[in-house]
């Protein structure tokens, strides 16, 4: 038996220390991952017949999908409408409360509840605020003398409805990265900048903003993939509806795995949701990490 | 040269002048500074020393405008200040922690007020050339602040202090992050700046050592109020309290308690030799160590037991039994004595010092010459020195005689 160096036993100590998260890496996301790909090769083989091989028809196919193009359409709306407003409203709730305010314990919590709650009972919640008749919104313009939309069931309205709740859900979550960062700015970088008469707004722009750069790049890769990783609460205000008005990626995923039985779309669909955002996140990280200044 | 234009302008030096009335700050029921009153003249460099807590950054912070005074005026020139904003005083400040942007340059942390004051970008870039050169910084204008070792961050705070030419400079314990050898050389730096640009500087620390070698006049403050204000020779030599007393020099001076004898007042547990007039009973007797003298057991003076001894080098800290007292002496070179020998002490009249017991402030009493005692002239003459060089004097003293002299043996 060759006896092992003392080298070579940390490599092996090392490479045992890696081990489960390896073994849980590899089981949960890179082993579905590749499966994914494999699947999208492939045509679903009914009752029992082994699935057939035809290559990148189902790529072809894709494209061909008006579905789909509605689809990928809605959620690049979703992801305009939601990303931007979220994070300024994140940065800007933290900004209030990371400020000398009574009660500032309460306004935090406040912010941060709706990300606690469950996905499924936000979404049922909202629910009763866009429901058409009895719902608070349309109760409360009907006060006004307006009579309000049926928020979810028109086309027209129902995906800025989806987008209006999701901000809601998520800015109070992005807001928790911002506090975290700001409180970790030192205090007397705003006493020097103050003993030179420097304005809040230039003090925000020229220090603040820039030291929160490589929280705003986190929040923003999280943001985007939160955008297209959405299915909860379309389960319970629109099912994707009306129309497909409101039906994003991958929901769209989901019916066709789980509704039409077509693993090998789904399973399509899927590649291209993993290769747009790989293309992104890339870009971002290149584009944006060249300007972050990393403490 | 034209750095700082206060000189040439006699109305504007006027506007320098900085004057603190009764000012205390206080945090619902603590009062971190009370009732503080100084005047600091243009072109001054002033210490406000203290141990951590008494309250000197806090009396900097409102002096500055970071923290709003909870009573009293702040004056700067003409101007009451107490509720302006800082960046309306005219001051500028280094930080303990230099407070320099971490995503700027050096370059653009040194104008960083000169852009929030919208100075035009020429002057700007001249301003900049000039400071950079001031603080040798010429070469590293490029880098970021954490690119830097600590004295050239610390070179970069003072550059933003130095830039902004207002005539009154705050320094917030600067030093404080640096090594010794750093320390010592900002410490002659920061003087010859200041020294050279005329600025007028409040400087906060509670190193003795910085206060000593920096300061035109030094504040000491404890708890919060002032407790002696003075040049560092005055706190040296005329300590206005015990703790004064304690907290200047290095080892601090000795503080013993005298009990009553039968012809004057006598050390603690020490009723052989008395060392002070009979007032002084039940006082306090402060020596600082430099000034003891450790001579042979034979000689005339204070008996007492050596303890330990470290030896440093230049000098040797030797620990002292009087009594049921300790001393330090500062000794010159190696410790002359042993562990558990005995010896005697003397020190001149002018070394004692005397406080209440009480309330710890200073008390006009003249304690004894003990290395003088009547007759015997010849210890007078022959100045100190470690014991070794004093064999003969040690002899000399083997014939002592008067019991009621000061400093005798009974």
């Amino acid at each position: 038996m060759a006896r092992l160096t003392s080298d070579r036993r940390m490599q092996v100590y090392g490479a045992l220390l890696l081990l489960p998260a390896a073994v849980l890496l590899g089981t949960f996301a890179y082993l579905p991952t590749v499966a994914t790909l494999i699947n999208s090769l492939f045509l679903p083989g009914f009752r029992g017949a082994a699935p057939e091989f035809v290559g990148l028809e189902n790529y072809a196919l894709l494209l061909e999908d008006r579905t789909f193009w509605t689809v990928a359409r809605n959620n690049l709306f979703y992801a305009l409408g939601t990303i931007p407003t979220s994070i300024a409203l994140a940065l800007g709730m933290a900004l209030f409360v990371n400020a000398r305010l009574p009660g500032r314990g309460l306004v935090r919590m406040a912010y941060f509840t709706p990300t606690i709650l469950p996905m499924i009972a936000a979404a049922n919640i909202w629910m009763f605020f866009y429901a058409p008749q009895i719902g608070l919104f349309n109760h409360l313009l009907g006060a006004l003398g307006i009579e309000g939309p049926n928020w979810l069931g028109d086309p027209g309205v129902a995906l800025g409805a989806v987008i209006v709740m999701t901000i809601w859900k998520e800015a109070g979550f992005f807001m928790i990265f911002y506090l975290a960062a700001l409180q970790s700015i030192p205090p007397d970088l705003e006493e020097a900048a103050d003993l030179e008469g420097t304005s809040r707004w230039s003090f925000f722009w020229r220090v603040t903003f820039p030291l929160l750069m490589p929280t705003t790049l986190f929040v923003l890769i999280n943001a985007l993939i939160n955008a297209v990783r959405v299915v909860d609460h379309l389960f319970i205000l629109t099912k994707g509806g009306p129309n497909n008005a409101t039906n994003l990626l991958l929901y769209y995923v989901y019916e066709n795995a789980f509704s039409f039985f077509d693993r090998t779309y789904a399973a399509t669909i899927t590649v291209v949701i993993l290769l747009v955002l790989a293309v992104v996140a890339t870009i971002k990280f290149r584009v944006l990490d060249r300007r972050t200044h990393y403490q | 040269m034209n750095h700082h234009h206060d000189h040439a302008d006699p109305p504007r030096e006027e506007t320098q002048r900085i004057r603190l009335e009764a000012v205390s700050k206080r945090w619902g029921s603590t009062t971190a500074v009370d009732g503080i009153g100084f005047t600091v003249v243009p072109g001054e460099f002033v210490i406000l020393l203290g141990p951590s807590g008494c309250g000197k950054s806090t009396t900097l912070r409102m002096i500055a405008g970071l923290e709003p005074a909870s009573a009293g005026r702040i004056h700067i020139g003409e101007r009451d200040v107490t509720h302006l904003p800082p960046g309306d005083r005219g001051i500028s400040m280094v930080f303990q922690s230099y407070a320099l942007f971490p995503h700027l340059s050096v370059a653009d942390n040194i104008v960083f007020g000169l852009r929030s004051r919208k100075v035009p970008r020429p002057e700007r870039q001249a301003r900049l050339a000039r400071v950079a050169a001031l603080v040798d910084l010429e070469a590293y204008l490029d880098r970021k602040p954490a690119q830097l070792s600590g004295g050239q961050r610390q070179r970069v705070a003072l550059a933003r202090a130095i830039i902004s030419e207002h005539p009154i400079c705050l320094m917030d314990e600067p030093l404080s992050n640096l090594d010794a050898r750093l320390r010592g050389e900002m410490r002659r730096e920061i003087k010859a700046l200041q020294q050279r640009l005329g600025m007028t500087v409040i400087y906060v620390t509670h190193d003795q050592v910085e206060a000593m070698s920096m300061g035109d006049r030094v504040i000491l403050m404890q708890d919060g109020r002032l407790v002696q204000d003075g040049t560092p020779d005055e706190l040296y030599e005329r300590p206005a309290s015990a703790f004064a007393a304690g907290f200047i020099g290095s080892p601090a001076m000795n503080l013993v308690p005298l009990a009553a004898a039968a012809d004057g007042a006598v050390i603690d547990g020490e009723p052989h030799c008395n060392v002070a007039p009979h007032e002084a009973a039940g006082q306090l007797l402060g020596v600082r160590p430099e000034d003891i003298r450790v001579l042979a057991e034979d000689a005339t003076g204070v008996p007492a037991r050596v303890l330990d001894a470290e030896y440093l080098g230049a000098d040797s800290i030797v620990r002292l039994e009087v009594g049921d007292q300790t001393l330090r002496a500062r000794l010159d070179g190696r410790p002359p004595l042993g562990a558990g020998a005995a010896c005697r002490l003397q020190w001149r009249r002018e070394a004692t010092h005397f406080f209440a017991t009480e309330d710890g402030r200073r008390l006009e009493i003249a304690g004894h010459d003990l290395a003088a005692p009547p007759g015997r002239r010849r210890f007078a003459t022959s100045r100190s020195g470690p014991l070794s060089q004093q064999d003969g004097e040690a002899r000399a003293s083997s014939n002592q005689v008067g019991n009621d002299t000061p400093g005798v043996n009974r």
